[in-house]
């Protein structure tokens, strides 16, 4: 992961955009039946400044991660600021304490959606079930398609974008480097 | 035939005990008109001779006991106050109280009158100015009662000062709100510790009305306990701007809400809600 100058524009004439991770934990890839990249498909022409000062850069290896190494995976999934978490990922397999774990490792700017997708019914379970690992400030819920393109959207446009926030986006990607320079 | 249940007759005596213990201020009531009564036994008759012309008399003990009346409305406030009852802090119920004690103070004077006045009047109806010096009798017995309460709870070992409490408790959760994280040395140990002892006057309150409060903080800090530092900012109003949010975090902060807005109604006594009242018109 590249370190960032304090001066970095990201702006033409540089034409050197964030590369913004989005990092995906599922069994099936996919979210709310969707595959990832055809969900940005939808709203990246909404972003302002998209492919100028931000790309995204989804991942869908997330839960393999995990599976293989949780203490590992922290230096591969660190580097992505926006995570989506499908709920089974974490109440199906025994990672509840690595997800607690990783998410409480994450800068401020990071942003956790954990994806909940069973009927109504069952989320008071889901969410008491999940409870150990919501205390950080950055994890949200997300409980249907258009909510997680919205918080998508407003995301990648608003928090992630260095055309609202160049000196954040730097910080938060410096402070990354830092994180995984420890682990390493 | 009317019989009060057990509760029914705790909760009446309130008004009279605040809670405290029943045998203890039956003895102050004893001990008091026991008092009272042996000095006036000891005077000659007739016992309280006036220079006044009646009417003067009457306006003279009229405005006596409306002075004394709002001194003792005063005191009640302040023994309401001390008490872990949001009840016992609210304008109209320390007015209940305060008729409460005048009603039970006007009957020990009565009686009283009965035994040393009757035998010289040869009447059970009071005259009229009679009646306007047991009007200030009443007041002024029902105040001794009251201020020897006071006092004694005031000396008493087991009275650690609740309003700090609730300030300490109060404003640590602000701080924890306010500062980030890295500014956070003990605050929420701190509110912890306001809050335990906060729930420990709650629970030994023989006042009703503690329960639903003591139980709402009993959870709350139970959880709050077993949190991490974003957890415990989340849970006292530090939460995300969002429509994404956990309910369950929702929740919890607005346990806190009602704990906090129960806390601040026990903060300010029934005259200082009064004052603040009429400022704020």
């Amino acid at each position: 992961m590249e370190e960032y100058a304090e001066d970095r524009k990201f702006e033409p004439p540089d034409k050197k955009p964030h590369n913004e991770g989005i990092c995906l934990f599922s069994d099936s890839k996919s979210c709310y039946g969707d595959d990832i990249e055809s969900i940005l498909k939808e709203i990246t022409p909404k972003i302002s400044g998209y492919e100028e000062t931000i790309v995204a850069d989804p991942h869908g290896e997330g839960l393999d991660l995990m599976l293989d190494d949780p203490v590992e995976a922290e230096k591969t999934i660190l580097k992505s600021s926006l995570w989506l978490i499908h709920y089974k990922c974490i109440t199906k397999y025994d990672l509840k304490d690595n997800f607690r774990s990783a998410i409480n490792a994450t800068p401020p700017r990071t942003q956790v959606c954990i994806l909940i997708d069973a009927p109504e019914t069952e989320h008071d379970d889901i969410e008491a079930e999940l409870d150990e690992i919501t205390d950080s400030k950055n994890v949200y819920t997300v409980k249907s398609k258009p909510v997680l393109r919205n918080s998508m959207r407003q995301y990648l446009d608003m928090s992630a974008n260095p055309k609202r926030g160049r000196e954040e986006v730097i910080k938060w990607n410096n402070n990354v480097c830092d994180l995984i320079d420890a682990r390493s | 035939m009317i019989s009060l249940s057990a509760t029914q007759s705790h909760r009446y005596s309130n008004y009279l005990t605040f809670g405290r213990s029943k045998a203890r201020i039956l003895g102050i009531v004893a001990g008091e008109t026991i008092f009272l009564g042996g000095t006036f036994f000891a005077a000659e008759p007739p016992f309280l001779p006036l220079p006044f012309e009646p009417g003067i008399a009457l306006l003279i003990s009229g405005i006596l006991t409306l002075v004394l009346g709002i001194a003792l409305y005063g005191l009640l406030s302040s023994l309401g106050y001390r008490t872990y009852s949001v009840r016992f802090h609210s304008p109209t119920h320390v007015l209940k109280c305060l008729i409460v004690y005048l009603a039970f103070s006007a009957i020990v004077v009565y009686l009283g009158y009965l035994l040393l006045v009757y035998p010289y009047s040869n009447t059970p109806i009071p005259k009229v100015v009679d009646i306007g010096i047991g009007a200030v009798a009443t007041t002024l017995y029902a105040i001794s009662i009251t201020s020897i309460i006071y006092a004694e709870d005031i000396f008493s070992e087991n009275s650690g000062s609740k309003s700090e409490v609730i300030t300490k408790f109060l404003s640590e959760a602000d701080s924890l709100r306010e500062k980030s994280e890295s500014e956070i040395v003990d605050q929420p140990k701190k509110l912890l510790q306001a809050g335990e002892s906060l729930l420990t006057g709650l629970q030994t309150s023989e006042l009703e009305g503690t329960e639903e409060l003591a139980e709402n903080l009993q959870d709350w800090l139970q959880t709050f306990k077993h949190r991490e530092l974003q957890g415990q900012k989340k849970m006292v109003g530090d939460l995300p701007d969002s429509s994404t949010r956990f309910d369950v975090w929702e929740e919890r902060y607005e346990s806190f809400q009602y704990i906090r807005d129960e806390l601040e109604k026990m903060d300010n006594s029934a005259i200082e809600r009064i004052l603040l009242s009429i400022r704020g018109k």
